[in-house]
């Protein structure tokens, strides 16, 4: 746990002005950032109105079990995956090792456009997630933090609570 | 490793449910579900057989009232428990910071629960982890049954890390928020003394 990983504002903004971008070019449904391991980066939702965290867990399991597919099949790794729904496509694609890009988008939009304009953000998101201008601080509040923190666990989780809790 | 987002004001912690077969990992985390604060649960997803057999994991987020103005979020998750699925097991503990090791105490399901502890150590080492390094709970579940073996002997055989243990009954709840609530103190803990360890370090 000592490799935390720390985004701070000028990363995150560097992103969003790509995803902007992308958005302008794209109209997609949806458009996020999330890392391999399923949290949401940053997004935007547009007409999707699901759970973004229920959205980020899905798509990073499902890249990571084609990825491995795809392995077993024939050796080949794999930096990108496409599926077709009904309604709604959808576009994941491998900005660094552990960041992926999810586009959501509908019939209107060509595949060969999103690829293309997926493929051109890849250099600019990587760049932007992997340089800080700014120094990252370390944790706001440290062992206020922490003692807040451990506190609100407690009050959620008390054994009263387990008891009394209704379904 | 725990997603400190600044930008958005957020620490994201993943904790994950593992361990044998039908031991209860699923049942914990549908407690945990129906019996949490409503305003704190975000929507239980499974991916499971038609049998409701965890197929490739389920998933829980739980997001915490801002300390300190950070959000703090567990997002919860379990991996398939049966042996053959150890490479959706893998994905599943990509990123975790704390495991709750679901037991099943019962006397025939002893060699399960060794394998599936020995598995976990594995599957960590692979990807460059410890359970050494992580939040770890042992959860000695269904001690309402009374074929088990007593947690004394479970402990010297299971738990190498000396991590806390409790004891639960995942169909009523017993034990269940104890365990989640220690894990996640340990991964809050831990976090802690990373961030002192390598102050201003951003990967």
């Amino acid at each position: 746990m000592g490799n935390n990983r720390t985004l701070v504002s000028s990363q995150l903004d560097a992103a969003m002005q790509v995803l902007d971008g992308l958005w302008t070019e794209l109209a997609p449904r949806f458009l996020g950032l999330i890392t391999t391991s399923g949290h949401m980066l940053t997004h935007v939702a547009g007409s999707f109105r699901g759970s973004v965290d229920s959205l980020a867990s899905l798509a990073s399991g499902s890249f990571a079990a084609t990825r491995q597919l795809t392995l077993l099949m024939d050796g080949c790794d794999l930096n990108v995956m496409y599926q077709e729904g009904c309604d709604v496509n959808i576009y994941i694609s491998q900005v660094t090792e552990d960041v992926l890009l999810v586009i959501c988008f509908g019939k209107g939009t060509q595949l060969g456009k999103v690829r293309l304009m997926a493929g051109r953000a890849k250099e600019p998101l990587a760049l932007a997630l992997e340089s800080a201008d700014e120094p990252a601080a370390p944790v706001p509040g440290g062992d206020d933090y922490a003692r807040g923190v451990s506190q609100a666990i407690d009050e959620l989780l008390s054994i009263e609570g387990e008891q009394s809790g209704t379904d | 490793m725990a997603l400190i987002n600044l930008a958005a004001g957020e620490i994201n912690y993943k904790i994950v449910y593992y361990g044998c077969a039908l031991g209860g990992k699923t049942t914990s985390i549908q407690h945990v579900y129906r019996k949490i604060t409503p305003q704190v649960k975000g929507k239980l997803v499974s991916i499971a057989t038609e049998e409701e057999r965890t197929l490739y994991f389920d998933f829980l987020p739980l997001t915490l009232e801002k300390v300190r103005g950070l959000k703090t979020r567990f997002h919860l998750y379990t991996v398939p428990g049966q042996p053959q699925y150890n490479a959706s097991r893998k994905l599943v503990i990509q990123g975790v910071d704390g495991i709750v090791f679901v037991v099943d105490s019962q006397l025939e399901h002893l060699d399960e629960n060794i394998e599936a502890y020995l598995n976990m150590w594995d599957n960590l080492a692979d990807q460059g982890d410890s359970p050494l390094d992580l939040g770890l709970v042992m959860q000695f579940n269904k001690r309402d049954l009374t074929n088990v073996f007593p947690v004394n002997d479970l402990n010297e055989l299971l738990n190498q890390t000396g991590s806390p243990a409790v004891e639960s009954c995942a169909l009523t709840g017993e034990g269940v928020f104890e365990a989640l609530r220690n894990v996640t103190k340990q991964v809050i803990a831990r976090t802690e003394a990373a961030e002192e360890m390598a102050p201003g370090s951003s990967r």
